[in-house]
C-alpha cells in the first residue's frame, strides 16, 4: 500500500520537473565523451605478451633438444651363402646398399631429423660398414642380395618413414665365413640402440638367414622440427556480425600466410598473418517529400459560432512522399597474427586430419561503412570509434592434407573453420552491436622448407 | 528532397526522431537529447551523491539510449516510460560499478519527524533532490526504487541482493532521515548553500 503522503507528494513533485542545465554544453560533452579514445586493456597486452614469449620458447627449446621418438623397426635379413664368383662384385652392393641406407637416413641432408636421431643412424651405419670390413679381409665369397624397399614405401624420403626392410644375402659355403660374419653381427648386436636377431643354419650349403631387427623408431619422428610455410584461403558463407543493428552479414573472406613448425610428431605451431575481410548488407528507405500544386485541395476552413464548418476548396499543395529502398554493403577488414596449435590425427601414407585451435590479435584493421548523409547518397561513416587493433579472435578448424607422390614438397589441404571474435569492435556500446562469428571453407597449400 | 530536422521542433515526431538515430543521424541524436535531457538528469540526480556525478550518469544513459535505442517498440508503452526504465537500469548498473561510495553517518536513533505535507509542498525540488543526495547511498537506492519507480520490496531485494525486510527498514530509515534533513531546521540551510 503506498498510502504515505509523502510517496504521494513526492510523486507529483516530480513528474513534470526537469532539472535546469545548459543543453549545449551537455551535448558537447556527451559527444566527447563518445569520442574521447578509450584506454587499451592492458590484460590484452599481457596475454600477447605471455603468447610470444611462449611461442619463442617453444621455437628456442626445441631447436636445441629434440628429442626424438623412433619407433619403426629396422629389419635387416642377411642370409649367408657361397658364391665365390660374385662376392666382390656384391660387397660393392652392400656397401652402395649402406650408403644408400645412410642418405635415407638422412643424416646430413634431412632437416627432420634431430642430432641424437642422426647419431644413432650413424652407429647403426659405421657397424653395419665395420661389418663389411670384417667379411671383406676374410676373403669370402659372398653374395649380397638387397631387397631395399624404402624408395616404394617412404614417401619422398621424408614424410613418413615407415617399416623398411633391407634384406642382405651372403652367401658362404664354408665354416670360417659363417663365423665370421656372426663375429660380425655380434659386434653389432652390442652396440647401443640396437637389437639384433641371429639365425643360422649350420649347413653350410644351405642358405643362412640372419635377421637383424634395429629398433629405430621413426615414425613419429621425422616432422619433428620440420618447417613449413602455408598459404591458405577462405571463404565464409555464414557469418554474423555488426556494428550497427540493421546490419546483416552476408559473407566474409578470408586469406593466410602461415608458418609452422613442429613441436612433436603430431602436434604443430602456427603463427604468421591473416587477412579476414567481412561484408554486412544494410537495407533501408529513405523517404522524399516532394511538394506539388493540386485541384481540389482543402485550401481553407471556417469554423462557425453554430459549430458547422466550412471548406473551401482550391488549388493546393500537396506532399508526395516517394520511398525509395536502398541497400548498403559494409566491409571490415582485420589483419591479424595468429597462434595456433594443431594436431594431426587419423594418419594414413600420405594424408592426415588436423585439428586446429588458437588465438589471433589484430595489428591493423579498416571499415568502410557507409550510411544515408541525408539527402540521396552514401558516404563513408568516419569517427565510427572502432578499434584499429587489439581485436582478438579465436580460432578453430578441422582439415585434410594430402601429399601428392609426386610432389615432394607440397602438401594440399582443405578446411573447415569458424572464427570468432572475443572483444568488442569498439569501446563504445553503440557499435557493439554484434561481434563478427564465421564459418568457413577453405583450401590451399603447404611447402616444406 | 534533404529534409532537415529542427531541434527546437517539439512537434516533429518522436517516432521520425528514432527511426533517423537508427540511421545514425546525429542531429536526431541531438534533437532526441534536448527533448529528454532535463529529465534523464533528473533522474540522475536522484541516484547520486552529487550533480556531478549526476552529469555523469546522464551521459551513460544517453549514450546507452542511442545504443538500444532499436529495442524500443512503441506497443509495449511510452518512450518515457521506456526511456524511465533503461535509465534506471543503467544507473544502477553503474552504481554497482562504480566503487567509491561517500560514507554518511547518521545517528542510529532519529527524532519523529517534523515535516507536514504542507511544508513539503512549499520546499522546492531541487532542495528536495538536493536532500535526496544527502542520503546514504543504500538508502537512496531503495528509496528511488520505491517511490519513483514503484517497485515492491521483493523486486528491490532481488536487484540490490539485500533481503525483501532490508529492503523495508532501509526505506523506512530513508524517508525519516528525508524528513529530518527536509525539516525547517535544516531546509534554511540547503537554501543557504543553493543560494
Amino acid at each position: 500500500m503506498r498510502d504515505n503522503w509523502l510517496d504521494d507528494e513526492l510523486n507529483e513533485m516530480f513528474q513534470d520537473f526537469d532539472s535546469e542545465m545548459n543543453l549545449e554544453n551537455e551535448w558537447a560533452a556527451l559527444q566527447q565523451r563518445r569520442k574521447s579514445p578509450t584506454q587499451p586493456n592492458r590484460l590484452w597486452f599481457l596475454l600477447v605478451g605471455v603468447a610470444v614469449v611462449s611461442a619463442s620458447w617453444y621455437f628456442y627449446s626445441t631447436s636445441l633438444t629434440q628429442n626424438t621418438e623412433i619407433d619403426t623397426q629396422l629389419t635387416q635379413q642377411i642370409s649367408v651363402t657361397s658364391d665365390e664368383s660374385n662376392s666382390t662384385k656384391k660387397l660393392v652392393n652392400a656397401e652402395n646398399i649402406l650408403n644408400q641406407q645412410n642418405n635415407f637416413h638422412g643424416t646430413e641432408t634431412h632437416v627432420g631429423l634431430d642430432k641424437p636421431l642422426n647419431e644413432k643412424i650413424k652407429l647403426s651405419v659405421n657397424t653395419q660398414r665395420l661389418a663389411a670390413q670384417i667379411l671383406a679381409p676374410t676373403n669370402l665369397y659372398s653374395s649380397i642380395k638387397s631387397n631395399d624397399k624404402e624408395t616404394e614405401q617412404l614417401p619422398q624420403s621424408k614424410e613418413k618413414y615407415k617399416t623398411q626392410t633391407n634384406v642382405k644375402s651372403i652367401e658362404s659355403h664354408n665354416e670360417i665365413e659363417r663365423v665370421a660374419l656372426q663375429v660380425a653381427i655380434n659386434k653389432i648386436a652390442n652396440l647401443e640402440q640396437l637389437s639384433h636377431t641371429l639365425y643360422t643354419d649350420q649347413k653350410p650349403s644351405v642358405n643362412h638367414t640372419l635377421t637383424t631387427l634395429n629398433s629405430l623408431k621413426r615414425t613419429k619422428a621425422n616432422k619433428v622440427g620440420a618447417h613449413y610455410l602455408s598459404l591458405g584461403f577462405g571463404y565464409s558463407p555464414l557469418t554474423t556480425g555488426a556494428t550497427r543493428d540493421e546490419e546483416k552479414a552476408i559473407d566474409g573472406i578470408s586469406t593466410s600466410l602461415h608458418y609452422m613448425k613442429y613441436l612433436s610428431p603430431n602436434l604443430y605451431l602456427k603463427t604468421g598473418i591473416n587477412l579476414d575481410k567481412f561484408t554486412t548488407q544494410v537495407k533501408g528507405t529513405i523517404t522524399e517529400s516532394n511538394t506539388q500544386m493540386e485541384d481540389n485541395q482543402i485550401i481553407k476552413r471556417y469554423y462557425n459560432f453554430d459549430g458547422t464548418i466550412e471548406y473551401v476548396y482550391g488549388e493546393g499543395e500537396v506532399t508526395v512522399d516517394e520511398v525509395k529502398q536502398y541497400h548498403l554493403y559494409n566491409r571490415y577488414q582485420f589483419v591479424s597474427v595468429p597462434v595456433i596449435f594443431g594436431l594431426e590425427v587419423l594418419q594414413t601414407e600420405r594424408s592426415y586430419f588436423a585439428v586446429e585451435g588458437g588465438i589471433s590479435a589484430t595489428i591493423l584493421s579498416q571499415y568502410d561503412i557507409k550510411k544515408f548523409d541525408g539527402i540521396n547518397t552514401f558516404n563513408s561513416v568516419e569517427n565510427q570509434e572502432l578499434k584499429t587493433a587489439g581485436i582478438f579472435s579465436g580460432l578453430a578448424a578441422i582439415s585434410w592434407h594430402y601429399q601428392p607422390q609426386a610432389l615432394e614438397k607440397l602438401d594440399f589441404f582443405c578446411r573447415v573453420g569458424s572464427r570468432f571474435q572475443l572483444n568488442d569492435l569498439s569501446d563504445n556500446s553503440i557499435y557493439n552491436v554484434n561481434r563478427f562469428h564465421a564459418v568457413d571453407v577453405g583450401l590451399g597449400i603447404q611447402y616444406r622448407m | 528532397m534533404k529534409y532537415t530536422i529542427n531541434l527546437k521542433d517539439n512537434k516533429l515526431e518522436l517516432t521520425q526522431i528514432i527511426t533517423l538515430i537508427q540511421l545514425k543521424d546525429s542531429k536526431a541524436e541531438k534533437a532526441l537529447f534536448l527533448r529528454f535531457a532535463p529529465k534523464v538528469l533528473t533522474i540522475c540526480r536522484r541516484y547520486a551523491s552529487q550533480n556531478v556525478e549526476a552529469q555523469d550518469y546522464m551521459q551513460e544513459c544517453f549514450i546507452l539510449i542511442f545504443t538500444k535505442i532499436h529495442k524500443f517498440n512503441p506497443n509495449k508503452g511510452s518512450f518515457e516510460g521506456w526511456l524511465h526504465r533503461v535509465c534506471t537500469n543503467r544507473i544502477l548498473e553503474l552504481m554497482r560499478k562504480s566503487s567509491t561510495q561517500v560514507k554518511i553517518s547518521f545517528p542510529e536513533h532519529l527524532p519523529e519527524p517534523e515535516l507536514t505535507k504542507k511544508d513539503l509542498v512549499a520546499i522546492p525540488q531541487n532542495v528536495i533532490l538536493n536532500a535526496i543526495q544527502q542520503l546514504p547511498s543504500g538508502y537512496r537506492e531503495v528509496f528511488n526504487l520505491y517511490i519513483f519507480e514503484g517497485w515492491s520490496h521483493r523486486q528491490i531485494g532481488k536487484q540490490l541482493n539485500i533481503a525483501e525486510t532490508t529492503s523495508r527498514s532501509q526505506l523506512t530509515r530513508a524517508k525519516k532521515l528525508l524528513q529530518h534533513l527536509l525539516s525547517k531546521k535544516n531546509y534554511n540551510r540547503y537554501e543557504r548553500q543553493l543560494a
